[in-house]
């Protein structure tokens, strides 16, 4: 009888506990983890209002498997992250503020964070620190979606951001490496200003959004490297002004309206890029000194020699694009044949006039799309012309 | 209906239909072949694009100086002075012939797209708004050539005529916007220039069909209401009627100057 007594205790406490493990729990001061200590929430939820949820201090604080809620309106950082070596792995935030702040660190880790936002915080901030690693970050409704200013050797792999003003923006940080990025339906996919060395690989950069809608921006962007990246659907693919030293190479930038739009671009290096599709491939206004050669433009191409490279030179001439620029109204003219002729007649001279010296060939290449209903329709047109003409003539 | 017909089997065999059909099937083949070889394949590319061009370039100019030599022919070998006094109002005399001529070249073009759709991928949907396009600058540039064939003295003036037209409508088009449109307001140069649309048939047609294949940013965010408008069922009526209308209006002005020419003579 007493042992019955025991088992329904145990039954009727047992999910009450449960609950109890379930319920978010409400944080009127942060979670600091200090050095060496892990923090493992096993799934379980915070929320916090006017401070952050957690703050990692000292070294080697690791912070894992925890979701957080913030008030609204709150504008502190839901983790903040500063000394060296910690690590945020699997943190899943839904946030008002920022989402992760990382200020005055080195070698911290954030592995999976996952950040939804309201756009007015910064999905990752990372402030003046060294060597930061972000892994596999998804971060949807951010005003940036991973902000980095300053610092340097920074280290980016597979983010996915989306729905945010910058997918990604970099202010003066050197030696970025930004490699996998998915940056789809935000204003800008990835703005990059005043930084040194920085690199864009393997990404897929589509479907930007708004008035400017760019894929890549460079701004002041020094010795940047822009390479095996699909950038389409956007307004402008990418847009580089006032940077030196800029590779972009072996990219496919197809189906934007404006592929690549150069101004004041110097010492760049544009080969083996796949530009065609575009409503314009390029505009460059005064860009000078650059390499360019080997790009597919899908312009008139003659391969003579049958090395795959054209010798007809494709020039890009501003024409259209300096017209539009002082007068919006004329973008209505984009496309109309006298426009097309236009251009050809007005040619601007050659040091405003990107030029590239051996574009790749585009060759013919037809595959049999007949179907019965074309068959048809041809087989009757040519019936109908057959007997059509079969008449005299009446005078 | 008989001399329709008569009409319609005259056209057939002239020997310039089998020349459009061939002009038309290399064009689509060539730049359909050259988007084919390339990856991607977005709604409105540069080889939409590029057809769109060279359609509007070329097309006008075909029909333009193949109606006025009919015309001009026709004066030439005094057969114009004949019809004018057949018991036929001028009206349906024009309406006869320029509905042949329309009908073949329907029939060219249709021929010619089913002719290259077995080489050339592209979405029913294109295929059909670039018929639509070819179909409308066809019916536009044959009621101006019928104009201006009917009022040309002789084949060599309804030539020049309907080059010169096609040449301002056409080539100096954009410039004459530019300098024109760049001396007014800021404020109003949009709404100008969407006013100058609607003097220029095959310019309407051109940003039409531009605005059923794109999306509605193609002309830029100033244009986005308008471009949106014009996609959408009433701003292709509006196109419609404003097409229909001025063919109308040059048909009948072709009847009135050749009723008048009929007055004279017989005077």
């Amino acid at each position: 009888m007493r042992r019955l007594s025991w088992l329904l205790a145990l039954w009727f406490f047992s999910p009450i506990a449960v609950q109890a493990d379930t319920e978010p729990v409400l944080l009127e001061e942060p979670i600091v983890i200090q050095s060496n200590e892990t923090f493992n929430g096993a799934g379980k939820r915070f929320i916090s209002c006017e401070r952050p949820a957690f703050q990692l201090e000292g070294i080697g604080a690791v912070l894992e498997n925890v979701e957080i809620e913030q008030c609204e309106r709150t504008t502190v950082p839901a983790v903040l992250v500063e000394g060296l070596g910690h690590q945020v792995i699997d943190a899943r935030i839904e946030a008002a503020g920022t989402g992760i702040a990382v200020s005055d660190s080195h070698g911290v880790r954030l592995i999976r964070p996952n950040v939804t936002g309201t756009g007015r915080g910064e999905g990752i901030s990372v402030h003046n620190s060294e060597a930061t690693v972000i892994k596999g970050a998804i971060i949807d409704h951010a005003r940036d979606g991973i902000y980095i200013e300053d610092g340097s050797g920074h280290e980016l792999v597979r983010p996915l951001v989306m729905n945010s003003r910058y997918g990604i923006h970099l202010m003066f940080p050197t030696d970025v490496s930004i490699t996998s990025p998915i940056l789809h339906h935000n204003e800008t996919g990835a703005m990059v200003m005043g930084t040194e060395r920085v690199s864009i690989e393997n990404g897929q950069i589509h479907d930007q959004t708004g008035a400017t809608g760019m894929g890549l921006m460079l701004f002041e962007a020094v010795e940047t490297t822009v390479r095996a990246n699909a950038i389409h659907g956007n307004r402008v693919g990418i847009y580089a002004e006032k940077s030196e030293w800029t590779a972009i190479h072996h990219n496919g930038v197809n189906g934007n309206d404006i592929a690549l739009r150069l101004q004041r671009a110097t010492g760049m290096t544009l080969a083996g890029n796949d530009l065609t599709h575009n409503r314009y491939p390029v505009i460059s206004f005064k860009a000078a000194d650059n390499v360019i050669t080997g790009n597919r433009w899908g312009g008139l191409t003659l391969d003579l020699t049958e090395d795959g490279q054209s010798e007809i030179p494709y020039r890009a001439d501003p024409y259209l694009f300096l017209l539009a620029d002082s007068y919006e109204a004329f973008e209505l003219l984009y496309g109309a044949p006298g426009l097309t002729v236009l251009e050809r007649a007005l040619r601007s001279p050659d040091e405003v006039t990107l030029i590239d010296t051996a574009p790749l060939v585009t060759n013919f290449k037809f595959t049999w799309q007949g179907t019965v209903g074309a068959t048809v329709l041809s087989g009757l047109l040519m019936l109908l012309w057959r007997f059509g003409r079969k008449q005299d003539d009446y005078l | 209906m008989m001399l329709w017909r008569i009409e319609w089997s005259r056209t057939l065999r002239q020997k310039e239909s089998y020349v459009f059909l061939f002009t038309w099937m290399v064009t689509l083949v060539l730049l359909g072949g050259l988007g084919q070889a390339l990856p991607v394949a977005s709604a409105y590319t540069n080889v939409n694009a590029s057809l769109l061009t060279i359609i509007g370039l070329v097309l006008p100019l075909f029909v333009m100086l193949t109606t006025a030599l009919q015309w001009g022919g026709e004066r030439e070998s005094k057969r114009l002075r004949l019809l004018t006094t057949y018991p036929l109002s001028m009206f349906r005399l024009i309406w006869m012939r320029y509905s042949a001529f329309l009908a073949t070249q329907a029939l060219i073009v249709t021929l010619a797209y089913a002719l290259a759709s077995f080489v050339v991928s592209m979405p029913l949907t294109t295929w059909f708004v670039l018929w639509t396009y070819s179909i409308g600058l066809i019916a536009y540039g044959a009621a101006l050539g019928t104009f201006v064939g009917v009022i040309g003295r002789n084949r060599l003036q309804a030539v020049l005529l309907s080059f010169l037209i096609w040449i301002v409508m056409i080539l100096l088009w954009p410039t004459i916007l530019v300098s024109v449109i760049a001396w007014m307001p800021y404020g109003i140069q949009a709404e100008a220039m969407i006013g100058a649309l609607f003097l220029n048939g095959f310019e309407l047609l051109r940003v039409w069909v531009s605005a059923v294949l794109a999306a509605p940013d193609l002309f830029g965010a100033i244009y986005e209401t308008f471009i949106d408008w014009l996609d959408g069922s009433i701003g292709t009526a509006v196109v419609g009627f404003t097409i229909a209308t001025v063919i109308l209006w040059m048909l009948s002005a072709s009847a009135w100057w050749l009723r008048r020419e009929g007055r004279h003579d017989s005077a």
